[in-house]
């Protein structure tokens, strides 16, 4: 076949239907453009309430804005930017980019990505609609309770942040179990581990970060609305609970987060830098071990942001030495990219305008950051606009500026033009300087004692100058930004056309037509050196001749390869789903849920949730086949199985993914139930005894596994695994009532949080016997349809995955509950 | 999967359980009204151990590697080498600091 005719059955094959079908697209090109645009739409609003924050502030005892209008506008700023922006922005660069590095057709699980993207779009929707009706979260983008709780908070403002919020989160969680997988199971073969472009690392870690960084505030978040809807006190300290267990959770993701957000601006750079330099980049392996350290380090530094609540000193010890320890593996990913520069050929061009910007601001931000690490300094400026200043300066330097040069190194991967140079330059500078007339001035506030948050001040404490000249600043870079706009609008409009490798660049995204057509590769290469490293020129005509993996259409599926994680030696077919509404209505479902939670229409919640299970149900439809394919052809004389015939799938990996991020919530939970034990005022009062409903549940949870067990060995046999199943369903929903009954029996669970804890444990083992079922139900389904055989047995190894899961998680249930009966750890 | 990485992840897992038993370990004490002695002797034995762990599985790794020489393990021996470090500057305190103020 031409290579015009490959590329015109493959993209009928790829493309999205047109007008309402665009709402079905599942496609990886037009999921991570529509997250990215998105995600600057939300800087624009936080970029507006920004400009608020800086007219009220600019002038002393100004009554421009009022105190409970600026309360949620900083509040809103701050979410905006963080929950928004700044997570959403990287993983639609991540979403569309990555395929492309790894030498993939698409992620591993395309209607998973888009459902994200609703969730994002409607949760985000959720709260800037509250914020235009006037009801917008106004704690600060942290929430600290007792502030956020119902008694200071009594209407809807804080459930509006804790429930859109949460909603914004499925998002980031789907993302995450998808680009782990997506990293490990779907590279180019021959692209082994340590051959990956540097970018995946980054994206790897980061993704690793995010299953592990996320649970602790969505189980903060439940927690909190759960004290707030229904009276379970927590947070409470007049009834056993602990405002401090809310800075220990919120903060045992808002540190790591600060990581994840700079980790694929890193990564970025470090994909960047060596195109500019003209040589690869210095110490590709000592970057690894610098990233996974950070990542280890940075969930080692949340107490740092609680330096001032009445610590002992050995413990603020142990957080300000891994705050400072962490400048270490940061170093040396800024000495590489100088290493780098010093040592190639360095050109100059617009992204590396702001690669400067980024080391001038970002270096700042880290020397302030250590200083911050210090506990004696940290107490001084503490809360003050020295840190206001010091986190601009990290976010901003270490997110923002790569970002804008991520923008002006890919726009030609988007647009197919080159960049409008008259516009891009002044944009830089006006940015740059508005940047830091902006920032650098809030140390000097903040050291001056000017604390955040505050509306307004009065004009005799030295302070109105400094606050002028940063407004002014402030609105420098907004004009900055604006330029950036238009530019961008410019070279959609009149830049010329830019070919297909624009930079030189070294790397695979490069190696397609530009816009990227939606399947990627019209065949995906055979990789045999460090995959940022290549040839691109030659090995771009190569590809779109068809030399390569899967260069041809068939029976119009949509294919890509699946690889041996650490070797990259091809081993599955992994067949994609086409376009589908489903996401969009799982997420509309899933609206409709946190809606009812908000508004407080109850009923809501349960219809919707069963919506919701039914259209997961309605995924799997269409995946699998109904007999066993063998080793089907992928080119170059090789021939794979299909990823529904192997152990190794996708699917199975995204269980266990999807199994570190629960895990990870219930581990926050028993911390919080320990941390309450030991520490929360109030526990001294004797309090009842658990009941014995919970051992039941235990002995059938494992009557459960073991069904699922045998159900899987059977299958392997060749025996229907059908009636084991259908029994692991019914001993699943007897467990899950055990539970409930439970739960029912605790005696006045809102009168103290040492009940209000069982109760929300046995809750979530509850839950968990029932996704069991609902797993064992669905396994059952697909056994009577005919998609499962002896070889196509994913849906039994899920089953039994998720089966192990919901019993063991009951074991430690048991043993805390015994200690929360006998009246904590005290 | 994640077996195969293991040696990326191993020594500083060891550095996370021996941070959060050590922070979990000085607020028992604390709280149970520990003597000063027991108490700094508990958290520097945790300390101890942690180390020679990670000595044991340093010197285990680097046999591993001069064996069969594979870039992920040379990683994962800086990484364990990285945990070291880690855990001797952030530990430290609990030879000196006090525990309970």
């Amino acid at each position: 076949m031409s290579p015009i005719g490959l590329h015109k059955a493959l993209n009928k094959i790829w493309a999205t239907p047109p007008g309402w079908g665009r709402l079905s697209a599942v496609n990886h090109n037009i999921l991570g453009k529509r997250f990215m645009v998105l995600a600057l739409v939300f800087f624009t609003i936080g970029g507006v309430l920004a400009m608020l924050i800086r007219a009220q502030l600019a002038t002393p005892n100004s009554a421009f804005i009022g105190p409970e209008l600026y309360n949620q506008i900083f509040t809103m700023h701050g979410t905006v930017m963080m929950f928004l922006f700044a997570i959403p922005m990287f993983e639609g660069l991540a979403i569309y980019m990555l395929p492309k590095l790894l030498g993939a057709r698409d992620l591993a699980f395309p209607r998973l990505t888009a459902y994200g993207f609703w969730c994002y779009l409607f949760g985000g929707t959720i709260l800037i609609i509250a914020m235009l009706a006037g009801y917008a979260p106004n704690a600060g983008w942290f929430m600290y309770t007792p502030l956020s709780s119902g008694t200071y908070s009594p209407g809807i403002n804080a459930d509006v942040w804790l429930l859109g919020i949460t909603f914004v989160e499925i998002s980031a969680v789907t993302a995450a179990v998808e680009l782990v997988v997506t990293i490990l199971k779907m590279r180019a073969p021959g692209m082994s581990l340590t051959r990956m472009p540097i970018f995946g690392w980054y994206m790897l870690v980061t993704a690793g970060m995010m299953l592990i960084g996320f649970p602790p505030l969505i189980l903060g978040s439940i927690l909190l609305e759960l004290e707030r809807a229904f009276d379970l006190p927590f947070f409470d300290p007049t009834r056993g609970g602990d405002p401090l267990l809310w800075q220990h959770l919120f903060w045992l993701f808002g540190h790591p987060e600060v990581y994840i957000i700079f980790l694929p601006a890193a990564g970025v750079l470090s994909t960047m830098i060596p195109t500019f330099a003209r040589r690869p980049l210095l110490g590709y392996n000592a970057i690894i071990v610098a990233i996974v350290a950070m990542a280890f380090l940075s969930f080692g530094l949340w107490v740092h942001h609680m330096f001032t609540v009445g610590i002992p000193h050995l413990a603020l010890a142990f957080f300000s030495a891994a705050s400072a320890l962490v400048a270490i593996p940061t170093a040396v990913q800024i000495f590489a990219w100088i290493g780098t520069l010093a040592s190639g050929r360095p050109k100059f061009d617009i992204p590396m305008l702001y690669v400067v910007g980024f080391f001038i601001v970002f270096v700042c931000g880290g020397l302030t950051g250590v200083m911050l690490a210090m506990v004696p300094f940290n107490s001084q400026a503490h809360d003050s606009y020295f840190v206001v200043a010091h986190l601009h300066y990290v976010l901003v330097g270490g997110f923002v500026f790569p970002m804008l040069a991520a923008l002006y190194y890919w726009l030609p991967h988007f647009t197919g033009r080159r960049s409008v140079y008259g516009l891009s330059i002044p944009a830089f500078w006006l940015i740059l300087i508005g940047f830091n007339l902006t920032f650098f001035l809030m140390h000097l506030t903040g050291l001056m004692g000017m604390p955040r948050r505050i509306s307004t001040y009065p004009s005799n404490w030295g302070w109105d100058w400094l606050n002028l000249l940063s407004s002014v600043g402030g609105f420098l870079m907004t004009m900055g930004f604006a330029l950036v706009l238009i530019d961008i609008i410019m070279q959609f409009r009149f830049g010329r056309r830019a070919g297909r490798n624009p930079w030189k660049a070294r790397t695979l995204e490069w190696a397609m037509p530009t816009p990227a057509p939606p399947y990627n590769f019209v065949a995906i290469p055979e990789i045999n050196a460090r995959a940022d490293d290549l040839d691109i020129d030659a090995l771009g005509g190569e590809l779109a001749g068809g030399r390569g993996y899967l260069a041809f259409p068939r029976a119009d599926r949509q294919e890509t390869l699946g690889v041996d994680m650490m070797t990259g030696e091809p081993d599955q077919v992994i067949i994609l789903p086409q376009p589908s509404f489903l996401p969009l209505w799982t997420a509309l479902a899933t609206a409709a849920f946190f809606l009812g939670l908000l508004f407080k229409v109850y009923w809501i919640v349960p219809v919707a949730t069963v919506a919701v299970v039914i259209l997961f149900f309605l995924w799997t439809r269409p995946l699998g086949a109904r007999r066993n394919m063998g080793a089907i052809e992928i080119g170059q004389g090789r021939a794979v199985p299909a990823d529904g015939e192997v152990k190794d799938n996708v699917t199975y990996w995204a269980s266990l993914s999807g199994i570190a991020v629960d895990a990870t919530l219930y581990a926050s939970l028993l911390f919080g139930a320990l941390y309450l034990a030991v520490i929360a005022p109030g526990w001294a009062e004797p309090l009842p005894a658990t009941n014995w409903l919970p051992a039941i549940a235990l002995a059938t949870a494992i009557a459960s596994l073991a069904l699922a067990r045998r159900a899987e060995i059977s299958n392997a046999k060749g025996v229907s695994p059908a009636p084991m199943l259908l029994l692991a369903t019914c001993v699943g929903i007897a467990t899950t009532l055990i539970l409930v009954m439970g739960m029912a029996i605790i005696p006045h669970p809102t009168s103290h949080a040492n009940l209000a804890l069982r109760f929300v444990l046995l809750a979530y083992c509850a839950v968990h016997s029932a996704v069991a079922a609902l797993l064992a139900l669905h396994a059952w389904l697909r056994c009577r349809g005919g998609f499962v055989s002896s070889v196509r047995a994913t849906d039994l190894r899920v089953t039994r995955v998720w089966t192990d899961y919901a019993a063991i998680v009951q074991v430690p249930l048991w043993a805390v509950l015994l200690m929360l009966s006998g009246g904590g750890l005290r | 999967m994640i077996g195969k990485l293991w040696p990326l992840l191993i020594g500083f897992c060891i550095w996370a359980a021996a941070f959060v038993g050590l922070y979990g370990l000085q607020a028992l004490g604390c709280v149970w009204g520990w003597p000063e002695a027991l108490h700094r002797g508990v958290l520097v034995g945790v300390c101890v151990f942690t180390l020679a762990v990670l000595l044991v599985l340093l010197r285990w790794q680097f046999r591993a590697y001069t064996a069969n020489p594979v870039a992920i393990d040379r990683a994962g021996l800086w990484l364990t080498v990285a945990a070291i470090l880690a855990s001797v500057v952030i530990f430290v305190p609990s030879l000196f600091l006090s525990l309970c103020v």
